[in-house]
């Protein structure tokens, strides 16, 4: 049943607090107008979407500065009547109607006795001025990326999800900075414990100040020794609020054009925001493609190290012939040399990063071209090397998330010295051991290996969503992070 | 959400046993059956399985209210030695386990992977691996036999189903052998030690759950103690075992069928041997039997790690200090690997403890504790709906 604008200036400024608890970035104005006889008012917008200047300088603030000089009848009569002619100015009913346009971006006047509310359209929110996803780039889906101010960033959230059971909650972090975290879930699929658990863990962070968001994900994180991420990041707002639907928690910082998404697995990790918006043919194996490139990041050198050096056996004869052509007359072990070319491309990988635009991309060709094909020319690595490493670093990059990517980066190595010395027999030690530390990991209660571990509880939902991906019509169940009673959701 | 209670679900039950047996029986088992002749094989096998099920059923189904610690129920059903008594045999049981996976690794690393490397080397790593792994508890091992276990038991099934075309049919009439009582009933009780962790079982018992969906009792949510948990335990436990069978015939049929009677008796490991026998025509790699024995040792590791998380367990429940347990349990299991790989008298001793001493013992326990719970009304049916 509709729910009517009483008119009654109390009533309406508490039904709109109930309403929009929670929602630190909706602004509640209350004013007192009238030159002799007070009538009150009250204001109501989203804050990024309609701006000071919009007040102050525009339809609303000119309608309140000329409202300001008249007496309280008349201040009724004209709001009433229309009496300053703003053409994109409604009168909305009903307090859903409100909501609705408040939500859509536009500031909603109300004014005591007066049993409408004013709709005064303003410019929205932020549109194409937003930077473009650098780092998660994707062919289809929106293009937009965060900013590094909070409030920009929780309104490209609000943009695409229209409901006040999305919450903001404003907090503030680090004792000189006083830098202002946004935490952002909805609120009817988020676990209230799990919300409590950020906040309080954000709470007990005591630091000068808090720069980037990646200082909050160190604090406040499960297991601070594990190279493992705990959070996701996006620096996408459309893969921020898809996550958001699915239960989890967004957490913004104030100058950090990277949001933190939690709880995650490494299944999700390995998801991007594209998988959803084309075909789930496509989509399937393009995260087979994932997978087998974090087997590659994590397996390749290692495995190269024991089948060359322990078990030549595996390959076929000819294959090991030209293996061994190809190495006749380097003069380093294996090893030595899988570890050479390992730090040279992790030499090259960090001048790109700090070099500027194009003497950066001139990285990528001195590297490849002229230093790889020197070395080999010069027999201090065999081109077998180079194959085994390009294909190692390309599995790093096909890794959609980069703080994944580095944890492989970094056990590589272990994966290495274990296949450098013991052959198939560390090469299984070392998967053991990989396995071990993940399936013990947890991201805010949730095992790091779902679905493919503890997915019981999860339901068929996980496979849904796992290595493959269901068709969308097929996908009416949430993950296991949405509240259980909230797993299904609504279908026509 | 999910919190660090350290218990299992059924289905990861059924995945740790999987695991837990699925090296030993196809390097162990396979040996010893293989000796029996092919009829006393076959049926050995069968009849072991078939005691084996039994015994799942019977440790399960003694159990009574499946949440009540172990020890507890011994202590009250014939006192606090007695119970002390169990327990020791249990880690008497565990570290001669612990001791021959230790071994297997280092013979099968040292035989066919890296016969250049020095076997103490080769010892120590499970030894690493295993206490690391039962450090992360029972939910880190219950994931990972998740996640494995049906993986490794399909390439497995795959690699010995691939070998099936290069038997020879009249090497399987002609290994057929007469049938001996003595022999197969031999045969049965060896393949039944293989599955010898259903002794353990009631150990883990209060740490396994069952949705109640999953038990039948009608709710989707909540979980409860009862009847249908226990019956839902004994199906996974008996689906592991009769998994672990289908390796264990598939392998004797097909190690038989291409080796015959007295290539059988030669060999020390048939399946590994039989591994090499895989071909796949245009397949890239040459040779499949170093991959498998990779994947083999995998499951040695997990099985090393799930008999040292067993072991802690035993021991921090008799009042010790579960990591002291574990490294004291570690270095002997170690040194008695040591003591195998230099003496084969070592390997038959372990056999006639766990054969004559162990399994006699647990097999008493969970029939002292049935008839006890049978006797005070305590089997379980007041939990149930």
């Amino acid at each position: 049943m509709a729910e009517h604008i009483s008119g009654n200036m109390d009533q309406m400024e508490e039904r709109l607090r109930q309403l929009c608890q929670g929602c630190d970035d909706i602004i509640l104005r209350p004013m007192c107008l009238g030159a002799k006889s007070r009538i009150r008012c009250l204001v109501v917008y989203v804050e990024a979407a309609t701006s000071n200047m919009m007040l102050e300088d525009s339809v609303i603030g000119k309608l309140l500065n000329h409202l300001w000089e008249l007496d309280g009848p008349q201040i009724l009569r004209t709001v009433e009547e229309n009496g300053l002619g703003i053409s994109d100015a409604k009168e909305l009913e009903t307090m859903e109607e409100a909501m609705a346009a408040l939500l859509a971006g536009n500031a909603i006047f109300f004014l005591d006795g007066y049993t409408k509310a004013l709709k005064i359209g303003s410019k929205g929110y932020p549109g194409m001025g937003v930077p473009k996803a650098d780092s998660e780039k994707g062919l289809r889906g929106s293009k937009e990326a965060f900013t590094e101010s909070v409030k920009m960033n929780t309104a490209l959230v609000r943009k695409r999800l229209r409901t006040e059971k999305l919450k903001v909650e404003e907090l503030f972090l680090g004792e000189r900075s006083n830098t202002l975290l946004a935490l952002v879930y909805m609120e009817e699929l988020a676990y209230p414990g799990l919300v409590e658990e950020i906040r309080q863990r954000i709470a007990a962070i005591h630091t000068d100040g808090i720069l980037d968001s990646g200082i909050v994900e160190q604090l406040t994180q499960d297991v601070w020794y594990s190279p493992f991420p705990q959070f996701q990041t996006t620096e996408r707002p459309d893969r921020a609020a898809a996550a958001v639907l699915e239960g989890r928690i967004l957490l913004l910082c104030d100058n950090s054009p990277v949001a933190l998404l939690l709880p995650t697995t490494m299944n999700s990790l390995l998801q991007t925001g594209d998988d959803y918006y084309g075909h789930f043919e496509i989509a399937s194996l393009l995260r087979c493609i994932r997978y087998l490139a974090v087997f590659l990041a994590f397996s390749m050198p290692g495995l190269y190290l024991a089948v060359t050096g322990f078990h030549p056996q595996v390959l076929p004869t000819n294959l090991v012939l030209s293996m061994a052509e190809a190495r006749k007359g380097v003069p380093f072990p294996a090893m030595a040399e899988v570890l050479l070319m390992e730090i040279s491309l992790e030499l090259m990988r960090e001048a790109g990063l700090r070099m500027p635009g194009p003497i950066g991309n001139m990285i990528g060709i001195v590297g490849g071209l002229i230093i790889g094909q020197a070395a080999v020319t010069a027999n201090l690595i065999s081109p077998i090397i180079v194959i085994v490493e390009a294909l190692t670093a390309l599995g790093s990059f096909s890794i959609p998330n980069e703080e994944l990517s580095e944890a492989f980066r970094i056990l590589k190595y272990g994966m290495i010295f274990l296949c450098g010395f013991l052959g198939l027999y560390g090469f299984a030690a070392g998967w053991l051991l990989l396995l071990v530390h993940l399936a013990g990991l947890k991201s805010f209660g949730i095992p790091y290996l779902m679905p493919f571990a503890a997915g019981e509880r999860d339901g068929i939902s996980g496979w849904n969503d796992g290595i493959l991906r269901a068709p969308i019509r097929r996908m009416n169940r949430r993950p296991v992070y949405a509240r259980r009673e909230q797993r299904t959701k609504s279908r026509k | 959400m999910f919190s660090e209670n350290q218990k299992i679900s059924a289905n990861q039950l059924r995945a740790l046993l999987l695991t837990d047996w699925m090296g030993k029986l196809l390097l162990l088992v396979t040996e010893d059956a293989g000796r029996l002749g092919g009829r006393n094989m076959l049926l050995g096998i069968l009849a072991g399985l078939l005691l084996a099920v039994a015994a799942g059923r019977g440790a399960i189904g003694a159990a009574g209210d499946a949440a009540k610690d172990y020890y507890g129920r011994l202590d009250n059903a014939a006192g606090k030695w007695t119970a002390y008594f169990i327990y020791f045999t249990i880690m008497i049981y565990l570290v001669g386990q612990v001791s021959l996976v230790f071994y297997l690794c280092a013979q099968i690393a040292g035989t066919y992977l890296l016969p250049e490397v020095n076997e103490t080397v080769l010892i120590l790593v499970p030894g690493i691996l295993g206490y690391y792994l039962a450090r992360s508890g029972l939910e880190a091992e219950g994931r990972i036999s998740e996640m494995t276990a049906f993986l490794l038991w399909g390439l497995f099934f795959l690699m010995l189903a691939l070998t099936l075309p290069q038997i020879r049919p009249e090497q399987l009439t002609d290994s057929a052998g007469k049938l001996d009582g003595g022999v197969w009933k031999a045969g049965a009780y060896t393949v039944f030690a293989g599955f010898g962790t259903i002794g353990i079982l009631p150990l883990l018992l209060p740490q396994i759950i069952v949705p109640q969906v999953e038990a039948g009792t009608g709710k989707g949510s909540g979980l409860e103690k009862g009847n249908g948990e226990r019956i839902m335990i004994q199906k996974k436990v008996g689906e592991a075992i009769l998994m672990g069978g289908a390796l264990l015939l598939l392998s004797g049929a097909a190690a038989y069928g291409i080796f015959g009677t007295d290539g059988m008796k030669t060999l020390r490991w048939p399946v590994i041997v039989l591994m090499s026998c895989t071909n796949l025509q245009g397949v890239f790699l040459q040779r499949w039997d170093v991959l498998m024995i990779g994947f083999l040792i995998f499951c040695l590791f997990l099985s090393a790690g799930t008999s040292i998380y067993c072991l802690g367990a035993a021991g921090g429940r008799l009042r010790a200090s579960r990591k002291t347990v574990l490294m004291i349990g570690v270095g002997i299991s170690w040194l008695l690997a040591f003591w195998m790989g230099k003496s084969p008298e070592a390997v038959l001793w372990y056999r006639r403890i766990v054969f004559w001493f162990c399994a006699p013992v647990l097999a008493a326990a969970a029939v002292l504790l049935a008839r006890r719970e049978k006797g005070t009304g305590n089997s379980g049916n007041k939990n149930a709906e």
